[in-house]
C-alpha cells in the first residue's frame, strides 16, 4: 500500500490525522514507557487496593482454577478465565473504567446475579459481573471514567461465599476477550503484592513457559476450542 | 477448588535447609541498578502512619517505611547493596522458581529450548553464568524433607517411597495431601463436590503414610489444611464453623484424637504461612467492613495463649526467613521500588533489609522466595521477567 500524500489533502481533512500523529509522537517522546501505547482504561474502584478494600483474586486467562473448571464454568471462553476477579466487600462502589455509553444492564454475558456493559467507542466494551444489585444506570446513558455505575456483589448472591467484581474487556462483537491488565493503567506488579504466595497459572508441560505471567495471556474467543486442555497439565489431578 | 487453595497447592514445593554462599557483581548490574533507580519516587514528607482502620495511602505508607531502621551491611561484605545481587536467568525464565535444599540453586519447571526435555532444571548460583542443569525429568509434586513423592492421579493421590519404589494410593479425590515431617502420616480433605472452599462442608481424613487406618478427624465449612506442625501429630486447619458467615477459624487439629484448638480467627482469613520451625504463623484478614481494624497481615504464635496475634502496620506479601523472622514486601502501588522489610516476630520490630533507593528492585507477580537457610531471596523481576537473587543482611 502506498503512503498518502498529506499535502494534497485539504487542511480540515489533514488536521485530525496530523493531531493524532503529533499526539503519538508526543506520547512516544514523553510517555512513561517509550514505545508502549498508553493504556486507555482506569481501575474500577476508587479506593486504593488493600485487605480492607479490594485485591486481585483471580487473574485473566490460564489460571489453575480455570483449568480445573475448563469444561464447566469456563468452557465458553476456551476454558480460560475471561476476566479479572477483584475481591471486594459487597456493596463496594464500582466505577466506569473509561468514558462510554451503557450498552446493557442485566443483559447477556452471565456473571450473575447482575451485570453491566459499557461501550467505550474505542474498540472495547467493559463488562462488570457479579454485581449486588441491578446497576443504577440506563441503557444509552453516557458515563465518564470514574462515574459510579454499580455496586459489587457475590456470584452466589449471598455476600458470604466469594464477594468480588468480575471485570472483562471485550470487542464490540462481544466475542473476543482481552486481558484487562494490558489495557488498564495500574501498577499491577505492586497490586500483586498480597499474601503468602503468587497467584497460580496452570502449566502445559509441553510448553511450560507459556502464559505464566499476569500480563502474558492469550486473547480468548467466545465458543472457541479449549486452549488449556493440555495433554500434560501441571499441576494435574482432579477433574 | 478455590484459586486460593490451588495457589497453595502449587506453591507447596520448596522447603528445606542448606548452606550459604556469597556473591559477586554481574556485568549488567550497574546498568540495571541505574535504570531502576531512575524510577524511584521522591522522598516522602507525610507523617508516619499509625495503626489505622483504613488502607494507608501510598505516600503515608512509604513514610512509615522511611522511619524504619535500615539494616547495615556486614563487615567484610561489599558494604553496598550492589554487591549482593545476581541475575540467574537471561531469557525470561521462569515463573514460580523454588530453592534447592542446599540453598545453592534455584529450581524451575522448564523446557529451555524446543529440543530440550521438560523437567526440573537447576539454576546454580556458582559459577556465575552457569547453564541450566537438568535435575529430574519427573514433574511430580515433591513433598520435600522426606523421601516421599506425592502425585495426583484422578480420584487418588499416589505416595511413592523413592528409595523402595513402593506406592500407596490415598483416596483424596485429587486434592493435595499433606505428609508429616517424619513421613509417617498423611492428611487430606474431601472436596465435597469440588467447591469445599466456598460452599461445601469439608471433612479431614488422616491415615498412615501407606493408607492404613484411614479415618475422619474433623469437618469445617470451606476447609483448608495448611500443613503439619513439626511434631508430626498436629495439623493446622482453616475453615468456617458456620456455613453462612465468612468467619474463618485457624485451628490446631490433633490427628490422633480429633481435638481442635483455636489459634486465630478473622473474616476471610487466608494466606496462612507457618514458619519453618513451626513456632509462628502469618496470615491475612480481609474485607471486614464491620471491624476494619481487623484487616491486614497478622502474626501469631502457634502455641495457644503464648502471645496475642499482632497486626503489621503495612499490608503486603510475606514469606518466613526462618522460624522467627518474617520478610514482607508492602503493597504500595506507584511507589516505584519494592521494599523488603524484616519483622522479628517475638519483638514485633521491623527493619528495612535494604534502602530501596540503594537497591530498587521490583518483583513481578508476587513471585519471590527465600532460601531455606535464610541467606538469600530470589525474585522474578518486573523489569525483565528474569530471575534474580539478593543476598540478605544477617
Amino acid at each position: 500500500m502506498s503512503r498518502p500524500d498529506l499535502r494534497a489533502e485539504p487542511l480540515r481533512r489533514r488536521l485530525p490525522r496530523l493531531v493524532g500523529l503529533t499526539l503519538v509522537l508526543v506520547g512516544l517522546v514523553c510517555g512513561p514507557t517509550a514505545g508502549a501505547a498508553p493504556k486507555p482504561f482506569g481501575l474500577p474502584f476508587a479506593e486504593p487496593a488493600g485487605p480492607a478494600t479490594w485485591y486481585i483474586a483471580q487473574p485473566f486467562g490460564n489460571s489453575v482454577y480455570a483449568w480445573y473448571e475448563r469444561a464447566t464454568l469456563y468452557d465458553s471462553a476456551q476454558g480460560m478465565h475471561m476476566g479479572l476477579d477483584l475481591a471486594a466487600p459487597c456493596g463496594t462502589p464500582v466505577r466506569a473504567i473509561g468514558d462510554g455509553v451503557i450498552l446493557s444492564v442485566d443483559g447477556r454475558g452471565g456473571a450473575l446475579p447482575h451485570n453491566l456493559m459499557i461501550d467505550h467507542n474505542n474498540g472495547f466494551v467493559s463488562f462488570y459481573g457479579h454485581l449486588r444489585d441491578r446497576a443504577p444506570v440506563s441503557v444509552g446513558q453516557y458515563v465518564r471514567r470514574g462515574d459510579l455505575v454499580a455496586y459489587s456483589g457475590d456470584m452466589y448472591g449471598t455476600c458470604v461465599d466469594s464477594p468480588h467484581l468480575h471485570l472483562e474487556l471485550r470487542d464490540p462483537t462481544l466475542g473476543r476477550f482481552f486481558n484487562p491488565v494490558t489495557l488498564i493503567d495500574a501498577d499491577w506488579d505492586s497490586l500483586m503484592l498480597f499474601g503468602s504466595a503468587p497467584l497460580a497459572f496452570e502449566r502445559d508441560l509441553d510448553a511450560p513457559r507459556r502464559w505464566q505471567s499476569l500480563d502474558d495471556q492469550p486473547e480468548l474467543r467466545l465458543g472457541g476450542n479449549l486452549l488449556n486442555d493440555y495433554a500434560q497439565p501441571w499441576p494435574g489431578g482432579g477433574r | 477448588m478455590s484459586p486460593r487453595r490451588l495457589a497453595l497447592l502449587v506453591t507447596a514445593a520448596a522447603l528445606s535447609v542448606g548452606a550459604a554462599g556469597a556473591f559477586s557483581v554481574g556485568p549488567s548490574l550497574e546498568l540495571r541498578i541505574a535504570e531502576l533507580a531512575a524510577r524511584l519516587v521522591g522522598t516522602p514528607t507525610s507523617p508516619p502512619a499509625t495503626a489505622t482502620s483504613r488502607p494507608l495511602p501510598t505516600a503515608i505508607a512509604v513514610a512509615a517505611l522511611g522511619d524504619l531502621p535500615v539494616r547495615q551491611a556486614e563487615a567484610g561484605s561489599a558494604g553496598a547493596a550492589f554487591g549482593r545481587i545476581r541475575q540467574l536467568s537471561f531469557d525470561g525464565c521462569c515463573a514460580a522458581a523454588w530453592w534447592a535444599a542446599d540453598s545453592q540453586a534455584l529450581h524451575v519447571l522448564d523446557r529451555p529450548t524446543g529440543a530440550a526435555q521438560t523437567g526440573i532444571y537447576a539454576l546454580d548460583l556458582w559459577p556465575p553464568g552457569a547453564l541450566p542443569r537438568m535435575v529430574d525429568t519427573r514433574t511430580d509434586m515433591i513433598d520435600s524433607g522426606t523421601r516421599l513423592l506425592v502425585r495426583p492421579a484422578g480420584e487418588y493421590s499416589i505416595v511413592k517411597d523413592v528409595e523402595t519404589g513402593l506406592e500407596w494410593p490415598l483416596p483424596t479425590d485429587g486434592n493435595p495431601v499433606r505428609l508429616s515431617p517424619d513421613g509417617q502420616r498423611a492428611v487430606w480433605w474431601d472436596a465435597a463436590g469440588g467447591r469445599a472452599q466456598v460452599d461445601g462442608l469439608g471433612r479431614v481424613y488422616a491415615s498412615g503414610i501407606d493408607g492404613r487406618d484411614p479415618r475422619e478427624i474433623g469437618a469445617l465449612w470451606g476447609i483448608d489444611v495448611i500443613g503439619f506442625q513439626p511434631d508430626g501429630r498436629h495439623v493446622l486447619v482453616l475453615g468456617r464453623p458456620m456455613r453462612d458467615r465468612p468467619l474463618y477459624v485457624l485451628s490446631r487439629l490433633d490427628t490422633d484424637s480429633g481435638a481442635m484448638q483455636e489459634l486465630a480467627r478473622g473474616l476471610w482469613l487466608s494466606n496462612v504461612l507457618l514458619s519453618p520451625g513451626g513456632s509462628w504463623l502469618a496470615y491475612t484478614v480481609s474485607l471486614d467492613v464491620d471491624q476494619p481494624e481487623a484487616n491486614g497481615v497478622w502474626v501469631a504464635p502457634t502455641t495457644p495463649g503464648l502471645a496475642p496475634p499482632r497486626r503489621l502496620e503495612v499490608h503486603g506479601a510475606y514469606r518466613w526467613r526462618d522460624d522467627a523472622r518474617l520478610v514482607y514486601v508492602p503493597m504500595l502501588p506507584g511507589a516505584g521500588a519494592h521494599a523488603l522489610v524484616e519483622l522479628d516476630a517475638a519483638q514485633f520490630s521491623s527493619s528495612l533489609l535494604f534502602d530501596p533507593a540503594e537497591l530498587p528492585i521490583r518483583i513481578a507477580g508476587n513471585d519471590w522466595s527465600i532460601a531455606p537457610d535464610g541467606s538469600k531471596l530470589a525474585f522474578r523481576s518486573a523489569d525483565d521477567r528474569n530471575l534474580w537473587v539478593v543476598e540478605l543482611p544477617r
